[in-house]
């Protein structure tokens, strides 16, 4: 009994020693290789949307001079927005300013006429009525906010793919950073254009991506960057949106790449109406429309050779 | 008066049969009380060995008995990111209170998850989370456990983490009434941790952390983190205090 007494103990001593001594001896110098280095790790959570559900935004700029409210002036610039977030594309459809439609105030005019009588809604309403396209959010701008917002930005990066004869000075083809006056005067710059508004519309398009393309960046370096973008735009552009549908929309911006949005402009025919230089929109506008209101983008192969934005 | 006979308690404990087997069994006693108390004594110092695995001393005994190193942000600004023409330096004081608990928001996080071993060694990050994030950012959270925390199962690897210089930088989002609506906590956080096998390691986890309201509470609900985590040798004590070659020529 003493024996095994004995054996036990010192079985249990050299378990307990060895135990011991091998902790002691896995005491590794500082210099040797750690257990576990992770080196570098990122992860990030942005919620967004992330349904098909298509979102639309109708974005207006304003042609209102000094004394003029920005929403009762011509909508120079109309642009529709669809989004797709779960396919993380976008179109921008433009729409000529001298449409010729019916309006949403009443009678049949450019379509630019409907926002000096019935501000942003009316224009809405317009275009709603003549696409198709129920819209969610507006946005509106003037010659003042657009050329602020780009300034408090620090300038406007573009890649400009053609060179084009402002009145404010040539914009030669080429990766340019446009402060707040020349990115008005690239986007109002119609006479000298192979496709006078057609073509306007189309770099009004360019803009905003190139802005997508800005943000992408100042945010993937700075999320803070946001911030910035918000106090620019929300300074200087009206808007339905509130701050925190625009938080989630930057956030789905960041995950949209700028080649993923299609930049297109209505097709049409220019003619004259009582002396007036009008635009009369192609029927096949409205397949288009109709592919658009179902998913939110259209894609560039989809359109017609005939119909492929140009200028 | 002799009798021959002894007292009975006389005769009973000197009956010389008897009193060899009382010797016997009293020695037996005592060895196995000794060896009995051995055992008890290496059991206790077997376990205490592995309990604290060695090392440093540091283990399950040490986390509860030596007091969790708080964490102060060295840098912490705040500032107000206006989105009217009011200027942030005139609503400074509106936004310090925002400041004031999303810095403390931060603490939390970062104590929790990197430095106090009753959050990481016990993996309680779900409820750690669920105290500064809303419920999708918490959720999401475990999911990045290994890059929010010092991840799972982290009391196998890491005897402590004691903070260095951190910094903190808030930026307030107040809304068309100058009144805050998100907060952005930019945080750059470093430490070194002592792993159990005696090495060390640097930890830098930089990150942008968005928070707005619920309910009242300044909530996370959006984050982007980066951690990284390089080998560190520290100075030896001896040789900070050892002349170098040239001073002794």
């Amino acid at each position: 009994m003493t024996r095994k007494l004995i054996a036990a103990t010192l079985a249990l001593l050299a378990w307990v020693g060895g135990t011991a001594l091998g902790s002691l001896a896995g005491v590794a110098p500082a210099a040797a290789t750690p257990l576990l280095t992770i080196g570098r790790a990122h992860a990030d959570y942005l919620p967004t949307l992330d349904g098909t559900k298509p979102i639309f935004i109708l974005i207006l700029g304003s042609d209102a001079r000094p004394g003029t409210p920005v929403d009762h002036g011509l909508s120079d610039s109309i642009h529709i927005l669809g989004i797709n977030p779960a396919a993380k594309r976008a179109t921008l459809y433009g729409i000529p300013r001298d449409s010729y439609v019916p309006l949403s105030t009443g009678g049949t005019n450019k379509i630019n006429a409907a926002m000096p009588p019935g501000g942003p809604q009316a224009e809405i309403a317009t275009v709603e009525a003549v696409t198709g396209i129920k819209f969610d959010y507006y946005m509106l701008t003037g010659f003042v906010g657009l050329t602020k917002a780009v300034d408090e930005l620090g300038g406007l990066t573009i890649d400009i793919p053609y060179t084009v004869v402002g009145d404010i000075r040539t914009f030669d083809q080429g990766v340019h950073t446009l402060s707040g006056p020349e990115a008005l005067g690239y986007a109002r710059t119609r006479h000298s254009l192979n496709l006078g508004d057609f073509s306007r519309s189309m770099n009004q398009g360019r803009l905003m991506i190139a802005a997508l393309q800005q943000f992408k960046g100042e945010f993937a370096k700075d999320p803070s960057a946001l911030y910035a973008w918000l106090g620019a735009g929300l300074r200087n552009v009206e808007t339905s949106l509130s701050i925190d549908e625009l938080t989630t929309l930057a956030f789905l911006a960041a995950r949209v790449s700028p080649k993923k949005v299609t930049n297109l402009v209505a097709y049409g025919h220019s003619a004259t109406v009582g002396g007036k230089s009008i635009v009369t929109l192609d029927p096949a506008n409205q397949a288009m429309w109709q592919d658009l209101a179902t998913d939110g983008y259209i894609l560039l192969k989809d359109i017609p050779a005939e119909y492929q934005p140009g200028g | 008066m002799a009798t021959g006979k002894k007292p009975l308690r006389e005769a009973a404990s000197s009956a010389p049969g008897r009193s060899q087997k009382a010797q016997t069994r009293s020695k037996v006693a005592r060895r196995r009380a000794a060896a009995g108390a051995l055992v008890a004594l290496l059991l206790i110092g077997g376990l205490a060995v592995l309990f604290t695995r060695g090392g440093e001393g540091i283990g399950i005994f040490t986390h509860s008995q030596t007091p969790t190193p708080q964490l102060t942000f060295a840098t912490v600004k705040v500032v107000a990111a206006t989105t009217t023409a009011t200027t942030p330096d005139k609503i400074a004081g509106e936004v310090k209170p925002v400041g004031k608990a999303v810095e403390l928001s931060m603490r939390t996080l970062f104590e929790g998850a990197f430095i106090d071993p009753a959050v990481w060694d016990g993996d309680h990050y779900d409820d750690l989370f669920s105290q500064v994030m809303d419920e999708g950012a918490a959720g999401r959270a475990l999911q990045d456990v290994a890059t929010v925390t010092l991840g799972s199962g982290a009391g196998d690897v890491y005897a402590s983490v004691k903070p260095d210089k951190s910094k903190l930088i808030i930026k307030v989002l107040t809304d068309a009434k100058d009144k805050p609506v998100q907060a952005i906590a930019q945080v750059t956080f470093r430490a070194t941790a002592t792993h159990d096998d005696g090495t060390f390691t640097k930890i830098t986890v930089t990150g942008s952390f968005f928070f707005h309201q619920v309910d009242g509470a300044w909530r996370i609900f959006s984050y982007d983190v980066k951690r990284q985590e390089t080998p560190f040798k520290p100075p030896s004590p001896t040789a900070s205090s050892t002349p170098t070659a040239e001073a002794t020529q």
